[in-house]
């Protein structure tokens, strides 16, 4: 079975509902700029059902070629059956790099697939060159929980297996030079075994806004002092039509859940306007957040928070908020009165 | 006669805020960590298992183990080389896994987030492979029926449901459950030296992590607003009702 060309870099596409992940249109803006600075193929690897679609759209990227591996059993995402799709491209390919996105799919995948390689694993890269004299590539990412960041030398003649995180790298711009070849793999699995066992997605109520699209955020501290707080923070949510974020300890105290956590190992927001509420301004935090505005709520006037704002306001985080629900409800009357 | 059922949590030892520029000599146990070992104790209550629990890391690491006794947890495991490390570039995940299996095959591991989201983040991916055994990865809530595994597993998706049989490895992100606390006996026992913490000294790997070195480490200069305007009320409402002009000003009402 052809993969393709040999050698190069390797991109592990991610879907959702057939369609392709932003964050692997990101990843094709990293893999593409190193591989031309590494005079390196670039390829992006697709695994599922009815690719080609989605690959042909791929192709207008300054991509060399999109593998699509297509099976049956990979119309869902198990892990097993990704991962065997995966390694087998790979093992076919040996790029030297392979990245992939850090989604809550992709770092298991990713790290599996390392492991099996015995390649090396960098999770979280924020930023990737080559040095061409070195011949090496350079990755940077945060170290000691994000207090520093550490840079590593990845040889080029080993593979190694990088991954980053959604909204962390640009997304490629489309050429109009290159047309990517679209290859459609039909592997022919026999006597199929998992040992996981996957049933139906459970129902649960719809998301609400997701926070890597959301334009604007309210975000909770330990300063919210427990659930309740979070419930209030939801209702001011719901009124100014925001996603709500958590910083790490509100999740691990189980105020909010893992879901709403933004930070060095959360989501990575990029709103329009960003509400901080009983938040101190950890950098663990703050690295999550890349936003056009920032209002601080902190009831201490020193809080690091205060140092990324545009407006900082000294207060009772929960007394504020509900305050700001009554104004908003009393200007929402007058108005429709008014009407 | 029915064998006693092994968990065993892998813990890590995470420093707190004050003590990260000395990364390797402190003894925390962290808040995600212990929501772990709640959950493996109370899993283990309903299955009749013994929890052990290990940690990789220098001989300070003693102290999170000993945090862990007073819980009550059969077995505590310091697996170390007694250097200080690089954080990243020998592999502590195939020293757990290879002592846990010198230790004798466990049922159930137990990792949680610092697995996934730490520094070298993939611990969990390494034990697993080690042992050849499956893993279930962002379990929100776990139970046992007989040999098999079930867990409400967290995805970008939506939750799904993900069983196995056991041995197998769950990778929690439970957030706090029911709560547990140390027995006074548990704490006396570990402090008086009763209950003692297994300190195995690691074997060296001679297969590294390829091709990759750390070549530096550096603070991150933060990004800082260059001006920022401070408000106070003197009251809640005060402060209320500028936060709803800012909010008009940017058309977020």
């Amino acid at each position: 079975m052809s993969y393709g060309k040999r050698g190069g870099i390797v991109i592990i596409g991610e879907t959702e509902n057939g369609k392709v992940l932003p964050v692997t249109i990101e990843l094709i803006g990293e893999g593409s700029k190193i591989g031309k600075e590494a005079q390196l193929s670039v390829s992006v690897l697709l695994t599922g059902k009815n690719l080609r679609e989605e690959a042909e759209r791929l192709s207008d990227y300054p991509v060399d070629e999109i593998i699509c591996v297509e099976h049956a059993v990979l119309g869902q995402k198990h892990k097993e059956w990704h991962k065997k799709a995966c390694l087998e491209c790979i093992k076919n390919k040996q790029p030297v790099l392979v990245l992939i996105g850090g989604t809550t799919f992709g770092r298991i995948l990713g790290a599996e697939i390392a492991f099996e390689m015995k390649a090396g694993w960098l999770s979280d890269v924020a930023l990737l060159s080559f040095n061409r004299q070195k011949q090496v590539f350079t990755a940077s990412r945060p170290a000691f929980d994000g207090i520093m960041m550490a840079d590593f030398e990845l040889l080029k003649r080993d593979v190694s297996v990088v991954t980053m995180r959604p909204g962390i790298a640009k997304q490629a711009k489309k050429t109009e030079n290159r047309k990517g070849e679209v290859l459609i793999v039909k592997p022919d699995w026999k006597k199929l075994y998992a040992r996981l066992s996957y049933a139906e997605k459970q129902d649960e109520e719809k998301k609400k806004i997701k926070l890597e699209d959301a334009e604007i955020i309210v975000a909770g501290g330990r300063g919210m002092k427990g659930r309740e707080g979070f419930e209030l923070l939801e209702v001011l949510a719901e009124k100014l039509g925001a996603g709500v974020g958590a910083t790490r300890p509100c999740v691990d105290a189980g105020w909010a859940a893992p879901e709403h956590q933004i930070g060095q190992s959360g989501i990575l927001v990029k709103p329009r306007v960003y509400i901080a509420f009983g938040i101190s301004g950890a950098v663990q935090h703050m690295m999550g957040v890349r936003a056009g505005h920032i209002i601080g709520v902190n009831s201490n006037p020193d809080a690091a928070i205060f140092q990324h704002c545009d407006y900082g306001i000294v207060g009772d985080a929960n007394e504020i908020i509900k305050d700001m629900i009554e104004k908003i409800d009393k200007d929402r009357d007058v108005w429709q009165s008014k009407e | 006669m029915e064998v006693k059922k092994k968990i065993l949590v892998i813990l890590k030892q995470v420093p707190g805020m004050k003590e990260k520029k000395d990364y390797q000599d402190t003894d925390v146990l962290n808040q995600s960590d212990k929501n772990l070992l709640m959950e493996a104790l109370n899993l283990g209550e309903d299955m009749g298992a013994e929890v052990d629990v290990m940690v990789h890391g220098p001989k300070s690491a003693e102290n999170i183990l000993r945090e862990a006794l007073t819980y009550g947890v059969h077995q505590a495991i310091l697996v170390t080389n007694e250097k200080k490390q690089d954080y990243m570039v020998k592999d502590p995940g195939k020293a757990v896994a290879l002592t846990a299996e010198e230790k004798g095959m466990y049922d159930l591991f137990f990792c949680g987030r610092q697995a996934v989201d730490g520094d070298s983040a993939h611990a969990a991916a390494v034990i697993s492979g080690t042992l050849r055994i499956p893993l279930i990865p962002y379990a929100r809530k776990t139970w046992t029926e007989g040999k098999q595994i079930f867990a409400v597993c967290a995805g970008d998706e939506g939750d799904r449901q993900i069983s196995c049989e056991m041995p197998a490895m769950v990778l929690s992100v439970r957030e706090k459950g029911q709560n547990r606390y140390p027995t006074a006996a548990h704490i006396i026992r570990t402090y008086s030296g009763e209950y003692k913490v297994d300190v195995i000294k690691m074997k060296e790997d001679p297969e590294q992590n390829a091709g990759i070195t750390q070549s530096r480490k550096y603070e991150i200069r933060q990004n800082k607003k260059e001006k920022n305007v401070m408000f106070s009320g003197k009251d809640a409402r005060e402060a209320s009702e500028k936060m709803v002009k800012i909010l008009k000003k940017w058309d977020v009402l």
